[in-house]
């Protein structure tokens, strides 16, 4: 099938899990949406294209040194900026969050094995090396399977310190290392290591958590958390607009596409002729990925017909309702048409959301023909937005709604 | 019983020189993933294995059966295994060994240190095969590592370098250790603030010993493997070399010394990684010569192909000696990996399909350890 994933703000190939979070995508989309049946092609083979346009993105002259560091910063010492809010979870999910602090993802596994994952998951996409790539993609959807088969297997009773649920979770899993009939005298999963890195990085930033003045006002809530997360939320919005500003100031027009519709349009005529013929074509975009296949879909290219576009944590609608797109249509709502029009040449359109992600918009009440899908990470504001594709049970909803398609 | 051959402590000479072996083979860790006991507080990522439960009585077979050396013959064979099997004897019979497990290990280690002192031209010889790890110093995991029960993790673990330079108060001038175990640093590892482990034995700055020779299974930070349920690839390394491919000649005789054992086992090890597509190495770490073994005749490791992949993919290649013939026909895997006795050799390469133009049979010598290649096509 051809199908090409668009990514969306914040993809830096230089950066830690850029390769593992491919990965992983690609493991899920291959595993949940073969045999699909769309417009009355299957889908046969999943073979999915990332044209990849972080590089083209927007850089920071100062690396971001504008952003506040100062009181708020100093009553959260010790704990990483990127990781406070995943703590904040952790500490919302856990009715005793302090009791915690010496097996916190053993506990959060007692509470919820798949929340447990879910943060070992998160951890791990964050600093994977690409060497690790691979191991770690496969273990994070071995693992979320596992979990969601067996939520409260009864092993998680008998175990006592975070390194046996990790070393219990790997060997449950069983994610093959070596050769078929080979055996190492030593670590039987490479995935132990980066595993057991992330988990003493968690423990630490913990620990480290419950010496702030979050600790001594004994709430966790992610509303404190908010102020005391401003940090990471403020360079997740800078990257944001940062990237929507380069993309609409560079995107060209029709006769002389930017540099990065010429490379997303590229991998889709690739993908296009790649085939296999008679498949159907799909287009996912997430974030501002969905906003440019959008654009592109609409006035670069009307001619290409897409089977299936899919948006996910995605600001169409927003873009549509300031009028950003080159096609759109600024006498739109009217007395006349009260909805814009999704392009012709977009046969189904389904559009994902997740309420606690900030950066996501409902489309349904702006576009025609649209499908909103409401999802629920079950994580927090800022990490919503990337939560989607680490999750298997998105891809598996995803893959009902397509099933339900006309 | 630990003591495997001779039969009883008083028939172990010890007014002569003599090969006094220590060999551990471990491979039921019940505290381990998969293992039968409580799981220790980190478990390190490592599982249960099978390979040492073949590799430590393989050794044991070739020390009693097959080692040569007039002038320091086997003395003693002390040995452990978990779980424990049964060792068949030159006399008949077999001798149970007893597990490997600290306490033991501890207690087998006093009684061959003690044998190996006896006298100053004994060789002590000492095979470890199971779990190791690796943080500045080499660890060597015994059946009980990471029992909970006790308040320090590495009470259970043998500090092999500090072994190795306690060794050095043994009387015994030649020193002979192979480390059959990985050499990886897990994560949980680096997160100990005091791995220590037990060398079994302290030395003082004046010991010394004339030849120390340790042979790793593989470089400092990686893995050493095994097929299941067989010999590691670094046991069958080490009994090939020792067996022949190993050897030297030296006068009227063949001969493999600490020094021709070390080079053997890169160029064997290097063979065995082609052959199993695997990242096989190993670590010779030689100071000092000494003779080890005498092998009746002289073998060598022969990996013979054409000089290109395309040309393997079309060809026949036989070798043959006298009425000795190994051959991978067309479609069947190249290069051809075998050990074979040393001497003259006949290569015939053919292309069937003639896409090469044809070369008559050639005789090649084959020396130790490895004979590689044929310049065609």
């Amino acid at each position: 099938m051809p199908l090409v994933f668009v990514h969306g703000v914040n993809t830096r190939k230089g950066e830690p899990g850029y390769e593992a979070q491919r990965l992983l995508t690609e493991k899920f989309l291959q595993k949940h949406l073969k045999d699909a049946s769309i417009n009355g092609k299957a889908m046969a083979t999943v073979k999915p294209r990332f044209p990849y346009w972080g590089d083209l993105g927007t850089e920071f002259a100062w690396n971001m040194a504008s952003l506040p560091a100062g009181q708020i910063n100093a009553l959260g010492a010790g704990v990483e900026d990127d990781l406070r809010p995943l703590i904040g979870f952790i500490g919302d999910v856990l009715a005793d969050p302090k009791g915690a602090q010496a097996q916190p993802l053993l506990t959060l596994a007692r509470k919820s094995l798949l929340h447990a994952v879910r943060a070992v998951s998160d951890l791990l996409l964050r600093q994977a090396k690409p060497a690790d790539a691979e191991s770690v993609a496969s273990f994070i959807a071995a693992a979320q399977a596992y979990a969601e088969a067996n939520p409260q297997p009864a092993w998680l009773a008998a175990i006592t310190t975070d390194q046996q649920f990790i070393n219990k979770l790997v060997s449950e899993t069983a994610t093959a290392s070596v050769a078929p009939g080979t055996q190492a005298l030593g670590l039987f999963d490479p995935v132990i290591n980066p595993l057991s890195a992330a988990a003493a990085k968690l423990k630490g930033a913990v620990t480290s958590a419950a010496s702030t003045v979050l600790n001594k006002t004994g709430d966790f809530a992610s509303t404190k958390l908010l102020a005391w997360g401003r940090r990471p939320l403020n360079a997740v919005l800078g990257r944001f607009f940062g990237d929507v500003f380069v993309y609409l100031d560079a995107r060209g027009d029709k006769n002389a596409p930017g540099a990065i519709p010429s490379v997303i349009l590229g991998e889709i005529a690739q993908a296009m002729q790649d085939g296999p013929a008679g498949e159907p074509l799909v287009i996912i975009g997430h974030s501002l990925g969905g906003v440019i296949s959008f654009d592109l879909l609409s006035y670069f290219r009307p001619d290409i017909t897409v089977d299936l576009f899919i948006s996910v944590g995605s600001q169409v609608s927003h873009f549509e309702e300031i009028k950003r797109f080159k096609n759109s249509n600024a006498s739109i709502p009217s007395a006349q048409q009260k909805l814009a029009t999704t392009p012709a040449n977009i046969r189904h359109w389904i559009n994902v959301f997740d309420e606690v992600d900030i950066f996501a918009y409902a489309c349904d009440k702006v576009f025609d023909r649209v499908r909103d899908f409401r999802y629920d990470t079950e994580t927090y504001t800022i990490k919503a937005h990337g939560a989607y594709f680490e999750q298997g049970r998105f891809y598996q909803r995803l893959r009902a709604r397509i099933d339900q398609l006309p | 019983m630990s003591l495997i051959w001779p039969d009883s402590e008083a028939n172990v000479v010890t007014n002569q020189a003599r090969l006094h072996a220590f060999v551990i083979g471990v491979a039921d860790y019940p505290h381990l993933n998969g293992g039968s006991g409580p799981m220790a507080n980190d478990p390190l990522g490592l599982t249960q294995v099978t390979t040492p439960q073949h590799t430590a009585p393989a050794m044991a077979e070739w020390l009693m059966n097959g080692h040569s050396n007039p002038a320091c013959q086997l003395g003693s064979l002390e040995m452990l295994v978990s779980p424990a099997v049964q060792i068949p004897v030159p006399a008949g019979g077999k001798a149970p060994a007893d597990p490997a497990k600290m306490a033991e290990i501890k207690r087998s280690f006093a009684k061959w240190e003690k044998r190996c002192s006896s006298h100053a031209d004994n060789i002590a010889f000492f095979y470890f095969c199971g779990h190791g790890l690796n943080k500045t110093d080499q660890f060597l995991l015994p059946e009980d590592f990471g029992d909970p029960a006790l308040p320090n993790e590495w009470a259970n673990c043998i500090n092999f370098d500090w072994m190795r330079v306690g060794m050095r108060k043994c009387k015994a001038q030649t020193q002979i250790f192979f480390v059959d175990a990985c050499r990886e640093t897990p994560f949980g590892m680096l997160t100990q603030v005091n791995v220590g482990g037990d060398g079994l034995i302290s030395a003082s700055i004046t010991d010394t010993v004339a030849c120390s020779a340790a042979y790793y299974a593989t470089t400092q930070g990686r893995q050493a493997y095994g097929p299941d349920n067989d010999v590691t690839y670094f046991g069958q390394a080490v009994l090939c070399c020792l067996k022949g491919v190993g050897g030297l000649k030296k006068g009227p005789k063949w001969v493999v010394d600490t020094y021709s054992l070390g080079n053997a086992l890169g160029q064997v090890m290097a063979q065995l990684a082609r052959r199993h597509a695997l990242p096989l190495t190993c670590n010779p770490d030689v100071g000092g010569m000494a003779r080890i073994h005498e092998p009746a005749a002289a073998r060598v490791v022969a990996a013979v192909e054409c000089s290109s992949p395309a040309a393997n993919n079309v060809a026949e290649i036989i070798l043959s000696r006298g009425a000795t013939l190994i051959q991978s026909l067309l479609g069947q895997n190249k290069p051809i990996i075998e050990e074979v006795e040393a001497g003259d050799w006949t290569i015939d390469v053919r292309f069937p399909g003639g896409q090469y133009p044809v070369f008559p049979p050639q005789q090649y010598t084959f020396v130790p350890p490895v004979f590689e290649g044929v310049p065609v096509p």
